[in-house]
Formats: structure tokens, sequence, C-alpha cells
């Protein structure tokens, strides 16, 4: 009948009801991707693993000399190598293996973004022509870690590739690694980087990418994001030393000792250290010491603490949003059904049913829901936090529709 | 034509009290009839009548005839009913002042619409030249006289009038009266309620609603 001279003479209020729903929709939106987030920092950091204790493993090889002395001995080494495979093969405790070294990486991609010093009180190098390679080169920000550290942390790659842990070897022709999620557009999967690790050139081959905004608990930081970085994975076990390889293996092995062992909170810290002495015994590797971490749990509780509170704080917000978008739109409704009743009487008079002119009623509502909901989307698209919410999306559909019908049921109650 | 039997209507008043306004009411319509006033004090219930005649209101005991068929009670019945027969006149005209006059004259089709019949319908009653005139600047009169040609556009067998000249000056009241006239030459009948004594007078015959009934009147 009338879309046009409905729209023409209700204009201002139907575009007034279009965004308020589109504005708490979007809200909504929004929340729900927080609590989501939320969820899945919860998973990552605060599910049973953070019911756990941790303790910093570091070697006491802290004088020049006696570094140096024992990195020269091949059986040292070996030593050592045993006791990084013991700490591995577990007991009543997980050893994550996690180090930061540094990667120049030949004819490096990215900009000074993904430097080593970026974003810390270091200086940024940027890039720089590199001797060993006889070509230009950046220091990126790389992070080593074994299995278990990838395993505690929950770290997951976009395609759902997996590191093949078993197969990795520093001596083999190419090493796979997975890239930052900001890596996207400067590498593939598949392709090979050039990077020179503890003075050895390795093949490194992109295995994939993480999600965005992984993280690890790192040097006391909660949520160490890694989407900058390189992530090296360190070998299951470490083999024998090589003449040939000694220095290289060496520093990897110091680095690789260096981690945090997490233990049930039921284990005492005097059971741990019987176990770290057996390991000893067995392996004869007796320089560390044992470091408890508090902060990771203190860390941890108020973190988790933060999020909780900010949730229902949302939550409230949120359902008050509700009851206010419930009250303004049951005005704006009263408003534009009064003003529209006008010409249904006039249609009525002329010789149409109730029920024709409530469905064109509903028609005129349904273009109400249909433009907060294009409002929405443009919204939606501009984003930043744009996830796999097309599911959600169809459910807004679906609350406005059931809305639209409510408004033509509300009309039923119009006298004529 | 149009017949109605042994009609019963109760009216709850503001007060809360129901009220018998029509008891074993009786009336009928023939094709003989080109004009019919139905009077009656205020609150006789004249607008109601007009409203059962017009199907708008069912919420009545009795029967409705059409043609000797009886209709039934329900809304879409009665809304397809007052479609293809009936046009209606109301003393406020029932405007959309949204749309212009033509606008306004072809709402009453309810099939395909006609600029030409909408066209011919306002040179019946005389707005040849107001078609794209806003309604919020016509007159009393001229408006009045807009809400016949779009009561008009789709030919009814039945024109209800309520009280179609309530509101109207006397000189705007003969130009509604002359536009009557032609439309009774044209062959359609006009059920007009009216308080004003002019009005009756012009009707081929006169209805009196007392005492809860239809009663002639000389």
């Amino acid at each position: 009948m009338g879309i046009i001279f409905d729209m023409r003479k209700n204009f201002p209020l139907i575009v007034a009801k279009s965004l308020v729903f589109s504005l708490f929709f979007l809200a909504f939106y929004n929340f729900l991707s927080f609590s989501q987030e939320t969820d899945a920092a919860i998973n990552q950091s605060f599910s049973s693993d953070s019911e756990v204790n941790l303790y910093t493993l570091t070697d006491t090889l802290v004088e020049a000399d006696e570094f140096s002395e024992f990195r020269e001995s091949k059986n040292e080494l070996d030593k050592l190598g045993s006791f990084y495979n013991a700490l591995n093969d577990g007991g009543q405790f997980t050893f994550l293996s996690i180090f930061d070294q540094p990667l120049p990486v030949k004819d490096f991609r990215g900009d000074e973004t993904y430097d080593y010093g970026y974003g810390t009180e270091m200086s940024v190098q940027g890039k720089y022509f590199d001797e060993d390679f006889g070509a230009q080169a950046q220091n990126v920000k790389s992070i080593q870690m074994n299995k278990n550290a990838f395993e505690f942390y929950k770290i997951r790659t976009e395609g759902g590739q997996e590191i093949p842990w078993k197969e990795i070897d520093y001596s083999g022709s190419e090493v796979p690694i997975l890239l930052g999620s900001n890596y996207a557009n400067l590498y593939r999967v598949g392709d090979v980087i050039q990077g020179n690790f503890y003075f050895k050139t390795l093949n490194l081959r992109v295995a994939g990418f993480l999600e965005p905004g992984s993280s690890i608990f790192y040097k006391n930081e909660i949520n160490h994001y890694l989407d900058s970085y390189i992530l090296i994975p360190y070998p299951d076990t470490l083999r024998g030393i090589t003449d040939e390889e000694q220095f290289f293996q060496g520093i990897l092995s110091f680095a690789m000792i260096n981690g945090d062992l997490v233990a049930r909170k039921d284990l005492s810290s005097a059971q741990l250290i019987e176990d770290l002495q057996a390991i000893s015994r067995d392996t004869g590797f007796y320089d560390y010491t044992l470091i408890d971490v508090p902060t990771y749990l203190v860390q941890m509780s108020l973190t988790k603490s933060i999020i909780e509170d900010n949730y229902t704080l949302l939550l409230s917000i949120i359902l008050a949003m509700g009851i206010g978008v419930i009250c303004v739109t049951f005005f704006i409704n009263r408003g534009i059904l009064v003003r529209r009743w006008e010409g249904g009487l006039v249609y009525w008079l002329l010789g149409r049913s109730r029920e024709e002119i409530m469905r064109e009623f509903l028609w005129y509502s349904t273009i109400e829901y249909a433009l907060a909901f294009l409002i929405f989307w443009l919204a939606f698209v501009a984003l930043p936090n744009k996830n796999e919410f097309i599911l959600m999306n169809s459910l807004f559909f679906m609350l406005m529709f059931l809305g639209a019908i409510y408004c033509t049921k509300d009309m039923c109650w119009v006298n004529i | 034509m149009i017949r109605l039997e042994d009609v019963d209507k109760v009216v709850v008043e503001p007060n809360g009290l129901r009220r018998d306004l029509f008891r074993s009411l009786n009336f009928s319509l023939s094709p003989a009839h080109s004009s019919v006033a139905i009077l009656g004090r205020s609150g006789s219930g004249k607008s109601t009548l007009l409203k059962i005649l017009a199907g708008l209101d069912t919420r009545y005991q009795g029967k409705y005839f059409f043609e000797g068929e009886p209709l039934l009670k329900n809304g879409a019945t009665m809304a397809r009913y007052r479609r293809e027969n009936i046009g209606i006149v109301t003393q406020s005209y029932h405007l959309l002042s949204d749309r212009n006059v033509v606008q306004n004259v072809l709402l009453g089709f309810s099939g395909k619409k006609s600029i030409a019949r909408a066209k011919e319908c306002l040179a019946l009653v005389q707005l040849e030249k107001f078609e794209k005139k806003s309604i919020t600047q016509l007159s009393g009169g001229e408006a009045q006289r807009v809400a016949i040609a779009r009561a008009l556009v789709k030919n009814p067998r039945v024109i209800l009038a309520d009280e179609p000249t309530g509101a109207l000056d006397e000189e705007t009241e003969n130009h509604i009266l002359s536009v009557f006239s032609r439309l009774e030459s044209e062959g359609h009948t006009l059920i007009v309620t009216t308080h004003n004594e002019r009005v009756a007078g012009w009707c081929q015959s006169r209805l009196m609603l007392s005492d809860k009934k239809l009663v002639p009147q000389e």
C-alpha cells in the first residue's frame, strides 16, 4: 500500500528505532565477543593448569670461565643433554622450556615492529648488513619452546597445522617453525626463511601461523603475546654432542634447560627437589637451582578476578541496556503505531480487513529491523574484533524478526 | 438490497453500565430507495447503526442480508463486502495528510488503480483542479468532497454518509447536497445519518431511531 509513504512519514522515528536496536546489537555482539575471549583466556590460563605451582629452573654457571669450561667439555655437555631429556620425560612435574633468543633473519620481509628491540627498552636496530649471510638481515623477535610449553599454554595454529615434534632436528636440512599471526601477510605456509640461530644458519620452513592473540606467561608477564614472534620448536630429546656442532649444541643445551617446572599443588617443594636430585644422580648434572615463582600465581589469580569482575560488570551493563532499549522502543513503537494507525483506519474504512492491515504493518516493521540489521552489519564489518559469529548474526536476525511479530501483536491493542 | 433483521446491540457506557442500544431493530433498503436519512437524538445509535451497515461493527445479535443472502459477521467477510459494495463518507473525512488529493482518491481502489477514474470522480465533485493539492490546504467542504470522490472511485452500490455536513457551513452544505443529488441521479443509493433537518428533508425517505428501533418518519 504505502511503504514509501510510511517511510517518509515516520522516517525520524524509524531511524531512531533502527539506531537504538543496531547499537544495542553491537553492544551485545561486543559483550559476546568479550565473553568468548574471556572464556578462551580462562580456558587457556586458568583451567586445571592454573591449579599448579610454578618453579623456575636456572643453571648456576654464572662465571664466564666456568661456563666456557663447561661448554668445551663434551662429557659435561652430554650430562646436560641427559638432564634435559630426563626433565622432558617428566615425573611428578612438567618441564616448560622457553627462551626468547632473537633470530637474525636474512632478507626479512617485515618492518621494524618485528625487531627484537621493538616495544622494549632496548633500541631498535632495524635492517643491517650481515656478514654471515652476505646479505641484509634483521634481528627478529623469536621464542623457542618445547612441546610441553606449547601444550601447557594451549597454543594453536590458524589452520590447525601441528609441529612434528619428534622430527625436530637442527642438524637436518629444514626446521619447521610457526609464525605469529602478524606474519600472515609476509610469508606463506611452505616458505623457507634463513635464520642464524646461535651462530648456526638454519633453513626454517613455515609450517603454519599462530592464532591471533596467542600468548604465554613469560618473564613475569601474564600475557606475553606472540603475534610478532617466530616460534622455533625445541626437540624432545637432545642427542649426543658432535664435534662439529659442539659450540652450537653447548649454547643450545644451556638455553634449553632454563625453564619452568610445573608441579601439582599438592606436591611439596621438598618432594620436587627430591625428584630433581634423583634425576641429577642419574645424569650427573648438578649445576642448577630452583626458584619459586609466586608472582605467577598471584598474577594469575588477580587477572582472573579482574576478568570475572569485568564480565559481571559488563553483563549488568548489557542487561540494563537491554531494559533501556525495551523501554525506549516501547515509546518509539507507540509513536510509530499511532501515526501509522491513522492510515490503518482509513484502509479499514475503505474495505481492508484487520488481518490485511496487520500484514502490511508487519512489512513496515520488518523494514525497520532490516535497517537496524544493515546498520549493525556495516558497523560489524568495520569492527577490529570480527569473529566467526555468523551464527550469532543469524540469532540477531531472528530476534529482529520476532520483534517485528511482537510489533504486529502490539498493534492489535490499538483501538479503532 | 440491504436488510437487517432483529438486531440487538448492547453498549457499555463510560461509567461501566451496560445499555441496550437496539432491540429487535429491523431495517430494509430496497433498490427503489435512492436516499434514506437516519435521524435521532445524540446517543441514539445513528453512527453505530451506520457502522453495522458498513460491516465495521459485527458485535451484535441479529442477521444482515445483502441481496437476499445472509452475511457472515466476521471481519474478513465484512471487509470484502465493504470493499465491493459500500462507499463511506465520515464527518471527519479520514484523509491522509501525507498524500495529495489524487493520491487520497486512489486509496479508494481495492484492486487496479485508475488515475483516469480518480480524475473523473474529482470532476464529479467539482475538484478537477485540485489533484496535486495537499490535503492540509483544503477547506472543510473541499476535504469532504475529496472523501466523497474517494468513496466513489470503486463505483459502490451504496454510499454511507455519517453526518456528512456536520462540520460545514450552509453554503458548503448546499455544495455537498448538490453532489449527493448528482450521485442519486447516477444510480447510487445514499444512507445518511444526520440531525440536520435540511439534509434529512433532502432525502427521499427518513427513519427515526427511537426507543431502540427504527421508525419511519413522514
